[in-house]
């Protein structure tokens, strides 16, 4: 759509987006920074914006007091078993209140919904006691499992179904396919930029998520980076350079699939429309 | 009549219907629902998180009524929201439609721009919003004194507070809610605007009838999660108070519902009165958002 | 169809939910031989490799004991350990503090150390008498203190040879502070200049002064309120003055656009300050040398000085599967032996008497043996079964006192009002 800007309109755009973006950033520019500096320019009153003698000894010192690669490893491993039960339940789940007729289906859908009402912190004891029953205190799995399900995902994707032709499902049942089957083969390939706008939610959800795995995990075994990171603030003694180091790090990898992912924005989608 | 409840119950879309809705159902009824349902059970007990639970019946909602904080906490919930997501809305929708622009040079770089927000740690990024905010020497009255705006105290001042919070909000939700419009507007046909260049549309008029009406799904998307959202800020508003104990005035303008639940349940091990607190804000959200599904007949309109 | 959703939903939240509250019992089974694993807890990540090292020497003495410790961040501990008792996986060794306390052993939800203490000849007098006496109830020990922070004054040594001012000595009372203050306030060019930080902050602040000039924070069978006291009163009033009458201290608004109040005396806004044992490291790591410590200055009404004491202590779960192996660990983490490496590794002070000069060491151009001393003049920190609930409120009226939204007087009847109230609830 609008491909067809003049060249100095294109320039002019991107300029203002370009200030527009750079405030927008203006945090994430500042922690970078920041982790740069030694601790008495942090806590400086009033602080300089660049970093006296610029050097990565906050990063040496993070990966030296936290095992990095250990938490980044099983953030990894959290974030694909969410990413890829998510995307699984909530389209299967979303397609059905979408697309699909039978009775007690907006009751149900409502009664999911309101999960997203209640805090997470009174739901953090019982799921806790849960876990426990199951024998997965301080694991992996313990900590993925609860972010498997999302009733968020699912009202992203219905909303998304919605706005996708019935005709498919129409002509797909003519021909005698399953619900399933239609949905699997009509719906999902034509469903790219609600799949990877999910993706992308659920990838950050997870990747910053930090009250549930601080709880569950009790060691290394299963610590996240959000967690890990929480720990380099001591009651008393808060390097904000280490912190800020800390989290440098563990957006960087965030950011690359994130310039990956992009290609699946640019190439949008093949809907034709009501082509037939 | 009998059969044909059952079979439009358990007819074969039924079944497979229900089939497709089970894993997640079952899995939020599990790790949500329940422990949802036992926070309500909760409510009408006394309970320190560690001894036993002593049955109070009303005894907690009775206190609700009257506890100053919590109705200060109800309020300024409320202003926060009404803050956050009409702004939301407003700029995810210009920037929405700059960015998903690809005729514009770069416009994938800027994009990453503009995702950064959601990347950056929530513990890093409250702690650098802080400063940003600082009355002396943060960047924004820096950059406000360029235009010779008097300085403004974003965290000390009660009038200002939640302010900065909603700030902080809404440069969050922002990002992450721009992936979803920017994906939405990539999905709209292009032949809706050839068809509309055909008859001679001017862009603005584009924008109002055809990536705006198609674009309500979204938005309503966006309303309902944030608005629930919004109801239960905590993280940004926790750090910009600094702790447990900010000056009162400052407390009163700022502290939201999940921080009161929060205090109360952990700090003052207050369990059921916690509950109770939540409980009444799970009705608050529940009756909006109900509201909210009645009214989109009026809105949003669906292929 | 609805109706028989609804019925199931709540048959399984009655089962359920009676099923998340009923705790199991846990026999104590234990024999001498046995392999045994025992879970550690505690909140700050600069004592790890202190903690790291007691789990490795113990380890290798006691064969038979494995050692498995968890790191909590400090804002979540209580939440995470509250969680955990509740779902009867609490650890068995875990750090308690003084206002937490009550909290826990009322709920007879720590091991009695007393009988162990007993068997195994542990001298207690060795650990600050005050602190032993905190974790102790009914006559039984539940906690053996790690380590215990005092307070003392700081002051920026560069900006007193600028302003030609004699540096603060022992003997310095109010009276004298407020002199030298008033000599070290100025306006520079990027901002002003404070002689002194009359910090909202109650361990490290006020308290102290409270405590020094008479007054009290709670009374001893905490039941009422000392803030409407004559003495605490006073000593409120004087650091008031201090921002609004004198002007020499930043007001509470300078104070809360920082991270953390020391920030203005480390980046060098502020000569003196009072501050806790624990921030010495950082003020080393700001201004070096051009620090230095001396005991808080003494009331010219009691020409008496007084200063908080506060410590950690170990404590065992009072369920746990294993007391002998929690009791044995326990012992040993603050064992004297252990608590000179705890002192050399110049983090915290360690609490076995006599251990300290290591801790008073590891920082040579510091007077850090002030902070030794303090505890022949320390007050015990306060404390009640449901201390947060008024501590909180306390501090956010002291704030509101020092940003000048109330009068110091109105802020100290305020609190011993709303004080009393909630004891009178416990």
């Amino acid at each position: 759509m609008h491909k067809e800007l003049s060249k100095t309109r294109g320039i002019i755009y991107f300029v203002i987006l370009l200030i527009f973006g750079l405030l927008v950033s203006m945090p994430f520019i500042w922690m970078i920074i920041s982790s740069l500096k030694e601790i008495s320019e942090l806590t400086k009153v009033p602080p300089d914006f660049w970093p006296k003698n610029p050097n990565l000894d906050s990063y040496k010192a993070v990966v030296k007091i936290i095992p990095f690669a250990h938490h980044f490893a099983n953030t990894i491993i959290v974030t694909v078993i969410r990413t890829v039960a998510q995307l699984a339940f909530c389209s299967m789940s979303a397609f059905a209140f979408a697309k699909m007729h039978f009775k007690g289906k907006n009751l149900v859908f409502m009664i999911l919904l309101s999960v997203l009402m209640v805090p997470t912190q009174m739901i953090l004891i019982p799921n806790y006691f849960i876990m426990m029953k199951l024998h997965l205190v301080d694991t992996i799995l313990g900590v993925a499992i609860p972010g498997m399900f999302s009733a968020f995902g699912m009202f992203l994707l219905r909303q998304f179904f919605l706005s996708l032709p019935d005709e498919f499902l129409e002509a797909g049942r003519i021909d005698g396919c399953s619900y399933f089957g239609c949905f699997k083969k009509l719906y999902l390939p034509i469903s790219t930029s609600g799949l990877v706008s999910l993706l992308i939610f659920t990838l950050m959800y997870s990747w910053n998520d930090y009250l549930w795995p601080l709880i569950i995990s009790s060691s290394d075994k299963s610590r996240v980076l959000s967690v890990g990171i929480a720990l380099l603030q001591g009651q008393n003694r808060i390097y904000y350079n280490q912190i800020m180091a800390g989290a440098a790090m563990a957006t960087l990898p965030v950011i690359l699939i994130f310039i990956a992912l992009q290609k699946y924005f640019v190439e949008g989608i093949a809907l034709t429309g009501v082509k037939g | 009549m009998k059969n044909k409840k059952i079979s439009t119950f358990f007819g074969k879309e039924g079944t497979q219907g229900w089939l497709m809705i089970l894993p997640n159902a079952l899995g939020l009824l599990i790790f949500y629902l329940i422990p949802i349902v036992c926070s309500v059970v909760l409510a009408f007990y006394k309970w320190d998180g560690l001894s036993k639970l002593k049955y109070v019946g009303f005894a907690n909602f009775q206190t609700l009524l009257t506890d100053q904080t919590f109705i200060y906490s109800l309020r300024n919930t409320l202003y926060y929201s009404l803050m956050v997501v009409p702004a939301i809305i407003i700029l995810v929708l210009i920037f929405g439609v700059a960015l998903a622009n690809d005729g514009i040079f770069g416009v994938e770089k800027l994009r990453t721009l503009y995702f950064l927000p959601l990347m950056t740690m929530p513990v890093a990024a409250t702690l650098v919003w802080k400063w940003l905010l600082n009355r002396d020497y943060g960047l924004l009255n820096n950059f406000l004194s360029i235009f010779n705006i008097p300085s403004v105290s974003w965290i000390s001042d009660p009038n200002f507070v939640l302010i900065s919070v909603a700030m902080i909000g809404i440069w969050t939700a922002v990002a992450y809610d721009l992936i979803i419009v920017i994906s939405g507007i990539k999905g709209i046909s292009p032949v809706y605007y050839e068809a509309a260049k055909i008859d001679g549309a001017t862009k603005t008029r584009q924008f109002f009838s055809i990536t705006l009406p198609l674009l309500t799904p979204t938005l309503f998307f966006i309303v309902i999660t944030q608005l629930i959202g919004c109801f239960q800020v905590f993280d940004s508003v926790s750090i910009i108070l600094g702790g447990d104990a900010p000056p009162a005035a400052l407390k009163n303008a700022t502290t939201t519902v999940v921080l009161s639940i929060y205090q109360n349940g952990f700090s003052y091990f207050k369990m059921g009165y916690a509950s109770s607190q939540s409980f009444v804000l799970f009705l608050i959200i529940l009756i909006i958002t109900a509201a909210q599904f009645k009214l989109q007949k009026k809105w949003v309109h669906y292929a | 169809m609805k109706k028989k959703l609804l019925l199931v939903l709540a048959l399984v939240a009655m089962i359920s939910t009676s099923a998340v509250f009923a705790q199991g019992s846990d026999e104590k089974k234990d024999s001498a031989d046995e392999k045994v694993t025992i879970n550690v807890m505690y909140w700050d990540n600069v004592q790890k490799p202190v903690i790291d090292q007691a789990i490795v020497n113990f380890e290798a003495a006691n064969p038979n004991i494995t050692v498995e410790s968890s790191i909590v961040p400090w804002a979540q501990y209580w939440q995470k350990l509250q969680t955990s008792t509740v779902a009867g996986t609490a650890p068995d060794v875990f750090w308690m503090n003084v206002p937490t306390f009550s909290k826990y052993a009322n709920n007879g939800l720590l091991l009695n150390l007393s009988d162990y203490v007993a068997e195994n000849n542990v001298d207690i007098t060795k650990y600050p008498s005050t602190l032993i006496d905190l974790f102790t109830k009914d006559g039984n020990l539940y906690a053996i203190p790690e380590n215990y922070d005092t307070i003392a004054m700081v002051y920026n040594k560069a900006l007193f040879d600028e302003a030609g001012v004699d540096y603060p000595t022992a003997d310095w009372t109010w009276d004298d502070l407020l002199t030298a203050a008033k000599k070290l306030t100025k306006d520079t060019d990027d901002g002003k200049q404070y002689g002194y930080m009359a910090s909202y902050e109650n361990q490290s602040g006020y308290y102290n002064f409270i405590a020094s000039n008479g007054g009290y924070i709670i009374s001893d069978d905490k039941k009422s309120s000392g803030f409407d006291t004559k003495e605490s009163k006073e000593a409120m009033q004087f650091l008031v003055d201090m921002i609004y009458k004198y002007g020499v201290s930043p007001d509470g608004q300078t104070m809360l656009e920082v991270n953390s109040p020391l920030d203005l005396f480390t980046s060098g806004r502020v000569a003196m300050t009072t501050c806790g044992d624990w921030s010495a490291p950082l003020i080393r790591d700001t201004l070096g040398d051009k620090a230095d410590f001396v005991a808080i200055p003494k009331s010219p009404n009691t020409n008496e000085r007084k200063v908080i004491i506060h410590g950690l202590g170990w404590t065992g779960y009072a369920k746990t599967k294993h007391p002998e192996a929690t009791f044995k660990f326990i012992q040993y983490l603050t064992s004297k032996e252990f608590n000179k490496v705890i002192g050399e590794s110049g983090i915290v002070i360690p609490a076995y008497e006599g251990m300290a000069d290591d801790w008073v060491n590891a920082i040579p151009e510091y007077n850090l043996q002030v902070f030794i001393d303090a505890v022949d003049y320390s007050y015990p920190y306060p404390f009640s079964n449901n201390t947060s609930e008024w501590m909180n409120y306390e501090v956010s009226a002291i704030k509101d006192a020092f940003t000048g939204t109330t009068t110091s007087d109105e802020a100290m009847n305020k609190i011993a009002a709303e004080t009393n109230k909630i004891l009178s609830q416990e």
